[in-house]
Order: structure tokens, then C-alpha cells, then sequence
């Protein structure tokens, strides 16, 4: 099969095992979810593929890749909040938040607090932390990528994480 | 809405260790190693079923131009083409044909066949109103025309004279060794006389001939001129139908000794159906010979037709004498 591969199927092979984690990664944060997540990112990069004459640059690309991987995710997520899904995957049920227990000082126990906190956020503005924090994004270019204005995008950011301070607090203060 | 605990420097410190935390906790994943293989997997198989040709293209904005002009091209061919059978190529004219008109005979079918000397018959009869039995006589001149009947003559210098015919085929018939015209087999030879029969000729006929017939043949029968017998059914001629018939009586004699069998009859059944000439031809016997001859002389038929006239035919016809 790879003998008969053209150079688009080379780039393309490429261009995903560049950015296969970025895009899995930006939708497992919005979606939760690592089934939904993979199958997020196998869509994003099929669509990546029909649209591969049209995407010259690299960075033309990962822009392009991040803009298609948040909006399909937000919208799978509103998709799934119109119709809940029973969660039948139990290994990957999220820890609540507030249990009470694990210690505080524990690195991934801490991140895993945080991802959880951060997935509690409604979609939007759980998108913009995604961009701001994973991606390292700044607030002026995720409102360019969502088509927001950057106040909107800095607002969302602070609400964001006041109330991840609040949450935060109150974990480490009953820890 | 801020914790009332925590004044400005702590929440500044606090976003930054919080901030740090997040960069730390929202670090990339590795994604699952099955996904580019999956991916690739998915776009073979949506090529695949891509290059089976669907009618996805032919939807509104999306087919090419080319597709259209091949798309108009077949249809107008294809309604070129239906337009050219219905009105050129598929019409047919049906021309009324007169046919001959046949000229249907409701008759019944007789096959038509030469008259032939054994199935013709045919005879011929004759008299001068007289009460004596006609004369013996020698048979006139055989003719196939007839001017002059036979006669006895009564005129010894006529002014014209005609020789007396009968109309016969060159045929031989027994013949009376006699000086004068008459009847060969008349016993009566004392008087000159042609007979009861009327017409001239001689015999108890009419119509010019001699014998017992009706017309200027020889012999009984009628009509048919020539020849001294009857015709027979078959060879054109259709037989007669029986109309009524009766049951022979037995005799007391053959009732009383029980005794049955058959008759056989031969008779003439005459142009208008009436038995004529009945003789027994097989006898049975015991008085019961007669008492058949009695039946059938009641019998009545259609009589037989050839060429459309109904003519006499000679037949037979078995009497069953049969005691239930």
C-alpha cells in the first residue's frame, strides 16, 4: 500500500503525524471523551484531506486544523447535551471534583482536578482555556480562530478562572 | 464573588500558581496510535465507494459542465429518436382490401359426377287413354331426341312422315320379333291398342315413351329419357329419406310357430317419395313376405335428389320380423 502512496498521501501521512496529538488532544479536553475524541479527530483529519489543495502553508494548516477540531467538537458537545448519552464506559468516568481524599500536593492528582474543572465549563469559554492553555494561544488569536471578540475572549478567560479559583479554594481548603 | 479571605496579592499569586498549574494539567495527550490507521483506513474505504457511480453529481450546482451537455444530449437524442417511430417510422396504413364475395350455396352438398349407365336410370312411359292393355309390339327406333312418339299408326300416307323414336342410348334391349310398334313383353296380341296411359306411346304410362314410366324413355321410372332402370343412391344422387314407415304385422302362421327373422324388400322409391315396384328379394317366408310388401307400401320418403330434381332410385329395405 505505501509503494502505491502519492505525495499528497505522503503529506498527508505527514501532516497527521504532526498534529494526530494536537487534534486529539483539543478534543479530548472539550469532549471528555477518549472514544469521542479519536472519532473527532479522524473527521477533522478526513475533512483535512479533501481540503488538502487548498491548504498551502503550514501554518495556514494548523490554524486550520485547530479552528475545524474546536468547532466540531462544541459541536458534538452541544449535540450531546441535546440528546445525553448514557456513559457506558465506566474506566473512563470523570472523578468528581469535590471528592474528598485525594491529597492536593499530588501533581497529577492536581491536573487531573484541573482538566476535570476545566471540563465542568460550558462549552465556549471550556474552549477558549483549551486554546489558551494547551495551545498557548493568545487571547487575540483565539478570538481571530472562534470569530469572537477578544474582549468576549478575555472575559470568558477571567470568568473561567475565577471560578476555577473558587472551586480550587474550596478543594484545597477542605484538602 | 471573590473569596473574602483572600485579599489582591494573594489572588494575583494564587491565578499564577493556578495558571502554571493549568499549562501543566491542559499539556497535550499522545493520541491513540490506532488513529492514523483508522483515519486512513476510512478515506480508502470512502474512496472506494466514491468511485462507485452514484447520482450524487448530478444534484443541483454540483455537476459540471460536461455532465450537463452529455446529460442534455442523451435526452434530446433519445425524444429525437421516439418522435422519429411515432411519426415517421411507426405508422402503418391499412388499406381496405375488398374481398371476393363467394356466393354461398345452402343446399345440401352432393358431389357432382358423369352421369354413368349403371347409377343413371331413367324410363319413360305412355298411352292412349285406352282401356286394353298395350299391344306386343317390336321398341321403336333408339334417338337421343324424340319428334314423334310411338304410335300406333292410323294415318297410312301422311304428308310428312316421321319416323317414331324413343329417346335411348345406343343400347340393347330385348326386342319382340314383331311386325308392329308395342310393347316387347305384352302378352296382349289380339288388339291393337297403346295402352291406359296417356301422352302417346305405349303402355300405362305418359309423356311418349314406353312401359309404365313417366317420359319418353323406355321402362319405368321418369324423366330421365333414357335407359330402361332406376337410379341408385349414390354418385351424386342423395338417397331418399324415410318420412314414415309402419310395423309389419305377423303373420298368424309365424305368430303362432314363433318364428322370426328378416325380409329383405327391393322397391323404386319414385320422385315424390312414394314406393313403387316392391318385390321381395330375400324371402323369409311363412305369409311374412307378403306382410312386408304390405308395410312398405305405406312407407313414405323424401325422395332422392340429383342435380337438384328429385328423381326415382331403386333400394332395398330389410323388414325385421322380431317377436319381443
Amino acid at each position: 500500500m505505501t509503494a502505491s502512496f502519492s505525495s499528497d498521501d505522503l503529506r498527508f501521512r505527514n501532516l497527521m503525524l504532526e498534529h494526530q496529538s494536537m487534534v486529539f488532544s483539543i478534543a479530548l479536553r472539550i469532549l471528555g471523551d477518549r472514544s469521542a475524541a479519536e472519532e473527532a479527530a479522524q473527521d477533522v483529519f478526513l475533512e483535512l484531506y479533501a481540503k488538502l489543495g487548498e491548504l498551502a502553508s503550514d501554518d495556514h494548516i494548523l490554524h486550520w486544523l485547530r479552528r475545524v477540531t474546536v468547532h466540531r467538537s462544541i459541536d458534538l458537545v452541544r449535540r450531546r447535551q441535546r440528546r445525553p448519552e448514557v456513559q457506558m464506559d465506566w474506566n473512563e468516568l470523570p472523578d468528581l471534583p469535590d471528592r474528598p481524599g485525594a491529597g492536593m500536593q499530588d501533581e497529577p492528582a492536581l491536573s487531573q482536578q484541573l482538566q476535570q474543572l476545566v471540563g465542568s465549563l460550558p462549552p465556549v469559554p471550556r474552549s477558549v482555556m483549551v486554546l489558551r492553555y494547551q495551545e498557548d494561544m493568545s487571547p487575540d488569536e483565539i478570538g481571530a480562530m472562534l470569530d469572537m471578540p477578544v474582549a468576549t475572549v478575555k472575559s470568558h478567560l477571567q470568568r473561567s478562572l475565577r471560578l476555577l479559583r473558587e472551586k480550587a479554594a474550596r478543594v484545597v481548603r477542605q484538602g | 464573588m471573590n473569596d473574602p479571605k483572600m485579599n489582591e496579592l494573594e489572588i494575583e499569586e494564587f491565578d499564577a500558581g493556578l495558571e502554571q498549574a493549568l499549562y501543566a494539567a491542559m499539556a497535550r495527550e499522545a493520541a491513540p496510535a490506532r488513529l492514523i490507521a483508522r483515519v486512513e483506513r476510512r478515506r480508502l474505504r470512502a474512496e472506494s465507494e466514491r468511485a462507485i457511480p452514484t447520482f450524487q453529481a448530478l444534484s443541483t450546482g454540483v455537476r459540471s459542465a460536461w455532465t450537463t451537455f452529455w446529460s442534455v444530449g442523451a435526452h434530446a437524442t433519445a425524444l429525437a429518436l421516439i418522435a422519429l417511430v411515432v411519426f415517421a417510422g411507426g405508422r402503418v396504413e391499412v388499406k381496405s382490401v375488398p374481398l371476393p364475395e363467394t356466393d354461398v350455396k345452402l343446399t345440401p352438398f352432393v358431389p357432382m359426377t358423369l352421369p354413368g349407365k349403371e347409377a343413371m336410370g331413367g324410363g319413360g312411359g305412355g298411352g292412349a287413354h285406352e282401356t286394353v292393355e298395350a299391344s306386343k309390339g317390336h321398341l321403336p327406333k333408339f334417338s337421343d331426341r324424340q319428334i314423334t312418339p310411338p304410335q300406333i299408326i292410323r294415318n297410312d300416307a301422311p304428308r310428312l312422315p316421321v319416323e317414331a323414336t324413343v329417346v335411348m342410348p345406343p343400347i340393347k334391349l330385348p326386342d319382340a320379333n314383331m311386325p308392329d310398334i308395342g310393347m316387347p313383353r305384352s302378352p296382349q296380341v289380339s288388339l291393337a291398342s297403346q295402352g291406359p296411359g296417356s301422352g302417346s306411346g305405349f303402355g300405362s304410362g305418359s309423356h311418349g315413351g314406353i312401359g309404365p314410366g313417366n317420359g319418353s324413355g323406355i321402362g319405368p321410372g321418369e324423366d330421365g329419357g333414357y335407359g330402361g332402370g332406376v337410379m341408385r343412391a349414390g354418385a351424386g344422387v342423395t338417397p331418399p329419406e324415410l318420412l314414415y314407415s309402419v310395423e309389419p304385422e305377423f303373420s298368424d302362421e309365424a305368430r303362432r310357430a314363433k318364428y322370426q327373422g328378416i325380409c329383405i324388400v327391393s322397391l323404386i322409391v319414385d320422385a315424390h317419395g312414394n314406393p313403387t315396384h316392391v318385390q321381395v328379394e330375400r324371402s323369409i317366408g311363412m305369409g311374412l313376405d307378403e306382410k312386408a310388401v304390405e308395410a312398405v307400401m305405406q312407407y313414405k320418403w323424401k325422395p332422392a335428389y340429383y342435380h337438384g330434381r328429385p328423381v326415382a332410385v331403386a333400394m332395398s329395405v330389410v323388414v325385421n320380423f322380431h317377436i319381443f
